[in-house]
Order: C-alpha cells, then structure tokens, then sequence
C-alpha cells in the first residue's frame, strides 16, 4: 500500500511536466484555430494531445481529472482548426488605399509620362 | 519582425516579380498573351508540415492609358491579407506599372506599400531614350532621390511578369537559363529563368492543364536560391500564371489562380 503511495508521488511532478506543455499547447492551438491560420493548429493541438495522452497512459493515478480537461481542450482545439479552416472563406477587407486614383491623379502620370518620354525618339504611339 | 517582412517581400517577389523575364531576346515581342480588361486573382498560401494557411490575395488588372497621343497599358496588382490577418499584420501593397503596348517596356512604375504598419511610396520614371531610371522613395515625409543606369531590357517588378508571357517557350530548350535586368529597389537586379519544360497542372480555374515551368531565382534577398522555386504558366498563347511555389526557411509559400477574367482569345 506505501509503495502504491510512493509511486504516486514520484510520477506527479513527471505528470505535471507534462500537462502544463499540453495544456499550453492546447491553448496556443485554440487561439491560433480562433484567428484562423488553417490546419497549422493542428500541430501545437496534436503535440498537446500526444503530451496529455502520455501522462493519461503512463501515470494513471496522477492529476487524473487535469489531465481528461487538458485533453478536451486539445481535442476542442482540433475540432476548431478543422471547422474554422474548412467552414468559414477568407475574404478581403476593402481598403481605400488600393483606389488608384487616390494615390494617382491623371494630371500626375501625364506629367510622369512626359518626363519618361522626353525627347523619346521610339515613336510610341 | 524583419523575418516576417522578408517573408512577405518574398511571396510577394514570388508573386509578382519572380516569375521571369526573360530578356536578351533579340526577336521583336508579339504580344498574344494578354489585353485590357484581363483580370487575374490568386490566393497566397504558407505551408509547413503539409498544413497550410491561406494569407492573403493578390489581384492583377490590364487596363488602357491614353495620354498625349500615346497609348499604353496601366498594369495595377494589389496584395492584400484576408480580413482575419489583419488586427495581427495587415498587408496592403499596391503596385502600378504603365507599358506600352506593343514592347511590353515599363515607363512608370509606382509601388505604395503598407505592410503591418511599415509604409512607403516608391516610384520610377524610366527614362529610355537615355537608358536611365528617376528613383523616387519617400518614407515617413523624407524623400530619397537618385539616378539609375538601366539597360534596353530593363523591367520592372510587375512589368516581368507579363514580358515573360510574350516569351515563346515553345522553341526553348530545356534547362536554357536567361537573365532579366529587373529594377528592384534602388538598383537593376538580374532574375534568372530557367526553362524546366512542361508539366500538366490541376487548377481550380482551367482543371488540369499542360504548363510551361520556369525556375526562378535571384540575387535579392529573401529569394533563396533553389530549384524548389518555380511558376507555371498555361502552356498556349496567353501563358496565364496558374501556380508559383517558393521555398522560405520555414516551409514554403504557394500562390494559386482562381479567378481569371477578359483572357485574350
């Protein structure tokens, strides 16, 4: 029974190792999944797992009910890349600046022209 | 930060730049390849780990000038983050080329760039009767001016790819290399094309399609090097860009067509 105890104990802080990453991956993929980078959060999202699944494994009795919550925001994390990646289209926010005429005047590249052509001899018509 | 902004610069060479201009062509250009009114629109995508994240789009359009009894081509490319990107890093570049028609040879070529926060306006008057570019760069109020000796060939960034599209790929052989005296910044730059032949392509616009591939590099920074950068163009006369893949120290960026409108018939 002490040894069961001991054993606890010891595999703790290795369990605790490992769910504070997963739990960090798992929320780094959860915020990137929110902006929307594509599957990229896939990857932080199935290194927390993989961490958290280690732990559930290995080390039973540790942190059990921490480390079924780390998987679940793993697992959510998957589930919103994927939703967030193939549901929602990327659009284009229009933006002034990409009206030309804002940036150019008519009278602006006519003289831009007449000073690229100066005493132009290629006959350009 | 910088990282970041060569990134960028770098889908953005890969996009509009790179691809090709193949100079040192003695023949006289027959433009086939497009008009005014063609309209092309591509999304930007990074890759890593075989994930990807579509960034943002880039739209080019072909439209006339006529100024002083001449007529040109205004040439306008927008790049543009999608709307998620842009609370963490905005991207709004306008780029503006005007070509005569018939040469394909820039004579003004305007670059507006605001790319999360980093602005500047930048502008050339290519002079070619005197083989010379005005340089115009102005950032934060101050404007830097200068003179560059350019070549008879000399493009610009946006220029390039559309020279390259008059190019007849057709009588290349495989593995020829051509250089582009291309104006990027304040100096001429060579980009390097290299002919790789034909492979089919499957594209959201044309479905599978046989296209010319071409190598691209280049001495500017941010391009690396390798045979991993490449474009594809439609291989018959319009020669439309479909696909430009580029190798980044981490992963690998891709622009594919999907949206093409007024193709020359």
């Amino acid at each position: 029974m002490e040894n069961k105890s001991d054993s606890k104990k010891k595999s703790r802080p290795v369990s605790f190792l490992l769910l504070i990453p997963s739990l960090l991956f798992g929320l780094i993929s959860m915020a990137m999944a929110v902006v929307g980078i594509g599957l990229i959060p896939l990857l932080p999202a199935a290194a927390g797992l993989l961490l958290a699944a280690i732990s559930f494994l290995v080390f039973k009795d540790s942190y059990r009910i921490f480390t079924r919550i780390v998987i679940g925001i793993s697992l959510i994390a998957v589930l919103l890349s994927v939703f967030r990646s193939t549901l929602i289209k990327e659009k284009v926010t229009p933006d002034q600046s990409f009206d030309s005429t804002k940036v150019n005047t008519k009278q602006g590249i006519d003289n831009d022209l007449e000073d690229a052509f100066g005493s132009d001899s290629t006959g350009l018509k | 930060m910088e990282f970041i902004k060569d990134k960028i610069s770098l889908i953005f060479i890969t996009i509009l730049f790179i691809c090709p201009g193949l100079t040192g062509f003695s023949q006289p250009l027959i433009n086939t390849a497009f008009q005014s009114g063609e309209s092309l629109r591509f999304k930007g995508s990074y890759f890593m780990s075989s994930l990807w994240a579509d960034l943002a789009e880039v739209k080019t359009d072909v439209t006339d000038f006529n100024s002083g009894g001449k007529s040109l081509y205004t040439i306008t490319a927008t790049a543009s983050t999608y709307s998620n990107y842009d609370s963490f890093f905005k991207i709004r570049d306008l780029f503006q080329t005007w070509i005569d028609k018939n040469e394909v040879k820039p004579y003004i070529f305007k670059r507006v760039v605001d790319e999360g926060g980093y602005r500047f306006n930048m502008k050339y008057i290519i002079q070619r009767n005197i083989l010379q570019a005005k340089f115009e760069f102005i950032r934060n109020g101050r404007t830097r001016n200068s003179v560059i000796k350019i070549t008879e060939n000399t493009q610009d960034l946006v220029s390039v790819l559309y020279y390259v599209r008059t190019i007849d790929f057709e009588k290349m052989a495989v593995n020829k290399t051509v250089a582009i005296p291309t104006l990027i910044d304040d100096k001429v730059q060579d980009i390097i094309l290299t002919f790789r032949g034909k492979e089919t392509i499957k594209t959201e616009v044309f479905g599978s399609v046989s296209c010319y591939k071409i190598g691209i590099s280049a001495n500017t920074k941010g391009v690396v090097n390798k045979e991993t950068n490449n474009i594809w163009l439609t291989a018959n006369n319009n020669k439309i860009p479909v696909l430009v893949k580029a190798e980044i120290p981490v992963g690998s960026v891709q622009l594919r067509l999907i949206e093409a409108n007024g193709i020359k018939k």
